[in-house]
């Protein structure tokens, strides 16, 4: 399986935030969700890879290729429609069909037919959810491998998201196809990524397969003296409450094997952060 | 590149009809006798100044620029589509205006045509030129800094002007100058020495916004 996105070492430094260095791979056939708390890094790395921003060190290389030569076969969504409300749907085939070299007419209506976009509606006069329509048709009506998803879902509803999820993943069907997704909502990911990335005020803290960190992982709620038991080892950090305390543990199998008394849930991915950026690291 | 011009013509699709419509309707005045058929080449200026300030402010709207550079174009290429694009602006509005002028002298609005015609080359290459100054402060500073910062450099040189003929003695002193009328040789050669010009002061700014937009965090 070969790798859609390799970052070696990518590093972005503005004057009062400093991204990387990032070093991470995506292979093809998969989903790599990126999370992190807002202003940790996300859309900068995306911007970066594709030297939208310029990189201050390090390289991305996109289906093994640099960025430049790749973008013919890479889709991008952005947490919004790129598109001027001055134009119509159909607009967006007559311009970027002009741009891209593989741009299916067919397929652009297929999309908009399945998604339920009339080509003669003005931009303006879409719904959030139909505008991030258009965008993911007009992501995907080149036929791209990999698509670069910046908050893709954000604000939609549960309906237009599913349908949107279900077109990611039969997207990465194809071994060759693979996608990033950085994103808040966090159901989503675990939905359907293969790879969970997480940044955290411009570092990478996690990067790993999803289920084995939601396997590896466990939310320990204990008093204060059971937690003081606890070999500290196995604890990545911890939030006392009034009344119990919470504990991150790693290895949660081994865990449950050596406390069997105490109780160690599985732990999502929104409590994984939320003990990261406010737990007492261990 | 195409793909680019035809965006900004799109967006400006709008705009350009309401522009024709206004131009017709000084042309009209023109006609009346109201005003001189000059008035149309003053307002070619002026529209064209706003037309790609316009096209930058939409871009800004709706984030284009970093989809713009998400796509298999490039940023030369991108600064390279919005410059032709302007000089696309440029050319249509000399255009118009030139048949305006024509309609104009057919009807007995224009009493000397050849004069009309120089009179359209130089507000065609004032267009460019005020092109030429603005889109490089567009790339560098984005729409909103660049227009005020245009706005205040346009003041500046109202003044020098002022400033300069105010002792000379104003308006009377340019009129007792007593310029010859243009000759044919000078209508046929003015336009070409304009379109000239134009495409050199273009080239130079196109590089200077080439280096700005190349260099540009978006």
């Amino acid at each position: 399986m070969t790798n859609c996105i390799e970052i070696k070492g990518l590093v972005k430094k503005y004057k009062a935030f400093t991204l990387g260095p990032i070093d991470l791979q995506v292979p093809g056939g998969s989903i790599m969700g990126l999370i992190g708390e807002n202003g940790a890094g996300k859309t900068t790395l995306i911007k970066s890879m594709l030297g939208i921003v310029r990189p201050t060190a390090g390289e991305a290389v996109l289906l093994g290729t640099d960025p430049d030569h790749a973008k013919e076969d890479i889709g991008i969504v952005l947490d919004d429609c790129f598109f001027s409300e001055y134009l119509r749907v159909k607009d967006v085939d007559t311009v970027l069909s002009r741009v891209f070299k593989g741009w299916d007419k067919g397929l652009f209506r297929d999309y908009l037919d399945k998604f339920g976009l009339a080509g003669t509606k003005n931009i303006k006069e879409l719904s959030r959810g139909m505008r991030m329509k258009l965008s993911l048709a007009a992501a995907l009506a080149h036929r791209p491998r990999l698509l670069l998803l910046d908050e893709a879902t954000a604000g939609l509803d549960p309906v237009v998201r599913d349908e949107i999820l279900d077109e990611f993943l039969a997207f990465v069907s194809d071994e060759d196809h693979a996608i990033l997704i950085s994103s808040h909502i966090t159901s989503d990911l675990e939905k359907v990524a293969d790879y969970i990335a997480y940044l955290h005020q411009g570092k990478l803290l996690l990067c790993d397969e999803k289920d084995r960190l939601l396997e590896s992982y466990g939310r320990l709620v204990c008093t204060k003296a059971d937690l003081d038991q606890v070999d500290r080892g196995y604890i990545v950090a911890t939030r006392k409450g009034q009344y119990s305390t919470e504990a991150l543990i790693r290895r949660r199998g081994d865990f449950k094997r050596l406390y069997p008394r105490l109780t160690v849930e599985p732990v999502t991915l929104d409590e994984l952060m939320v003990f990261i950026v406010k737990g007492e690291q261990s | 590149m195409t793909g680019l011009i035809l965006k900004d013509f799109l967006i400006l699709r709008k705009t350009l009809r309401s522009y024709l419509f206004i131009m017709i309707v000084y042309a009209a005045i023109a006609f009346s006798g109201v005003w001189t058929a000059d008035i149309v080449g003053v307002l070619m200026v002026v529209v064209l100044m706003m037309l790609p300030m316009n096209i930058f402010a939409y871009d800004k709207q709706c984030q284009w620029d970093t989809y713009g550079l998400a796509l298999p174009v490039g940023r030369t290429k991108t600064v390279a589509a919005r410059y032709l694009c302007v000089l696309l602006l440029c050319i249509f509005s000399v255009a118009l205006t030139a048949v305006l002028g024509v309609a104009l002298f057919a009807a007995g609005r224009v009493e000397d045509p050849v004069e009309f015609m120089v009179t359209c080359s130089v507000m065609g290459l004032m267009s460019v030129l005020v092109n030429a100054i603005m889109l490089p402060f567009l790339y560098k500073f984005g729409p909103e800094r660049a227009r005020m910062m245009f706005f205040g450099i346009m003041g500046g040189v109202v003044l020098l002007i002022v400033a300069f003929l105010f002792p000379m003695g104003g308006l009377n002193w340019l009129k007792s100058l007593e310029l010859a009328e243009p000759t044919l040789g000078q209508a046929t050669i003015v336009p070409a020495v304009a379109a000239l010009a134009g495409l050199v002061l273009l080239a130079l700014s196109f590089l200077l916004s080439r280096h700005f937009y190349g260099s540009k965090d978006v």
